[in-house]
């Protein structure tokens, strides 16, 4: 019943963002965010979203988080469910499940951290592709959801340039990191990192230029509405982005490039399989002889 | 010509993918407009507000076990940090407000009076004074687990800085927040 039509683009696409799921999954182990690490957290928010307004009426997460065993076993099947559909691409049942897990995953830490972060909003969309039988279907999705990452990236830049005008202010480059890195310079003010803060600091046009280079690296995103020639860059544009941010404004958005495999299309794809195809081929001939020497 | 706009081929090909993603445009375009971010309507505004360079920041400082301090220092340890740091904020801000969370205020204030169907439900929407009570609690425990030890008391700070001449962040005053 769960069957789908065999395409090698989409069932290496559903590995790669399954592997690349899981790598999330353990940076929220090791950071002590998962469900059962909570360890039965008390005060939420839930704020003006009616999602989690539904969520908090719905109870879930009296039933899951506030009890340790529970929010344990959900963990665990969050887990599982993502290493099967690593190696079942073909069952979407996992998918199913993996997306309602995921979701109630996504609201759980966003109430109990008392803010709605941005980092899993990624996660949260991209497994909707695979709910879909039919590969026309699902190419569709998967193009929609990489409109969705430019259309991301180019709201930022109009936020900041055509309705707050902040790119236009000479101070912001320099109260955001100011803000964001006192906490760090604070308790850590001789690292090798902290001595680069204080050169930007101290030259506060550098720290504005590059400010401004971000912000036009998100306006140039909207390459992306008109021509698929140059999604390599905006594959690439991306990850400058998010890496500068990590370093100057202390927020971790990793997992957002989860999106950044939608640049990857079908023929970049079919050349990564070929090229891994040559190489088992290679190792086993290699195994082959080797076998034959002995 | 049209026919190959992104919309033109959903619409021929699937009616419910098309109306699918119609909303979902139209939802995003309608709630950033409203800035309200309503899962999976997201708001990309973070840091487009204009912000000054203030003469002092505050900052949070947690000490544990007498003396040690609670540091997080890399970036990518941003989830557990924010457990510690947003909640603690969001706590102080529910204590200042006498033990009310913004949006039971507003609830109060707005909605109840608009749309008296959300009384049924609006106590389990924002922290009870109960979940307020047992927070500190939690968070040493919490603490407990991220530090690997165990822990018997922490203080929380509220600390003043100021970034001196050389951009070297200097202490101006501490206030204590919480023992627990």
């Amino acid at each position: 019943m769960f069957k789908i039509e065999a395409s090698l683009y989409r069932k290496l696409i559903t590995k790669l963002v399954f592997v690349f799921i899981l790598i999330s999954i353990i940076f929220r182990y090791y950071n002590h965010a998962l469900l059962h690490q909570l360890l039965e957290p008390t005060i939420f928010e839930t704020g003006m979203d009616y999602t989690y307004w539904l969520y908090q009426i719905l109870n879930i997460d009296d039933l899951i988080v506030r009890n340790y065993n529970i929010a344990l076993l959900f963990d665990v099947a969050l887990f599982t469910c993502c290493v099967i559909n690593i190696f079942l691409t073909r069952q979407r049942l996992f998918i199913f499940i993996f997306s309602i897990l995921y979701g109630i995953y996504f609201l759980s830490y966003n109430s109990f951290v008392a803010h709605h972060t941005g980092p899993m909003d990624g996660i949260l969309l991209i497994t909707f592709v695979f709910w879909f039988k039919q590969y026309k279907d699902f190419k569709l999705f998967w193009e929609a959801l990489r409109y969705f990452t430019i259309s991301m990236l180019v709201a930022a830049f109009v936020w900041k340039v055509f309705i707050m005008n902040s790119l236009f202010n000479y101070e912001q480059a320099e109260a955001i990191v100011k803000n964001n890195l006192a906490l760090y310079l604070f308790q850590n003010p001789s690292t090798f990192f902290a001595n680069i803060v204080y050169f930007f600091l101290n030259n506060k046009i550098l720290l504005q230029i590059g400010y401004s280079f971000t912000i036009v690296l998100q306006g140039l995103m909207c390459i992306g509405y008109f021509t698929k020639k140059y999604d390599w860059l905006l594959f690439c544009f991306t990850i400058i982005f998010h890496v500068s941010t990590y370093f100057f404004v202390d927020v971790c958005f990793f997992e957002l490039w989860v999106l950044n495999f939608t640049f990857m299309n079908e023929a970049a794809i079919n050349k990564l399989q070929f090229k891994l195809e040559k190489l088992r081929s290679h190792l086993k001939n290699a195994k082959i002889n080797h076998s034959k020497i002995i | 010509m049209f026919n190959n706009l992104f919309f033109v081929k959903v619409f021929k090909h699937n009616k419910f993918l098309f109306i699918l993603f119609l909303g979902f445009t139209l939802g995003s375009l309608f709630f950033n407009y409203k800035t309200v971010e309503t899962t999976p309507f997201f708001v990309w505004g973070m840091y487009s507000a204009k912000e000054t360079v203030p003469q002092s920041h505050k900052i949070i400082v947690v000490k544990y076990n007498n003396s040690k301090m609670l540091c997080m220092p890399h970036t990518y340890q941003e989830p557990m940090s924010m457990m510690v740091y947003f909640t603690l904020n969001y706590y102080t801000d529910i204590l200042q407000n006498n033990n009310k969370d913004y949006l039971q205020r507003n609830l109060e204030s707005n909605y109840y009076i608009k749309y008296p169907f959300i009384k049924k439900f609006g106590a389990k929407l924002y922290t009870n004074p109960n979940e307020v009570a047992n927070y500190l609690p939690w968070l040493k425990k919490y603490i407990a687990s991220i530090v690997n030890e165990p822990v018997t008391n922490f203080d929380v700070y509220q600390c003043q800085v100021k970034y001196n001449v050389q951009q070297h962040v200097e202490l101006l005053n501490a206030k204590k927040l919480y023992h627990y």
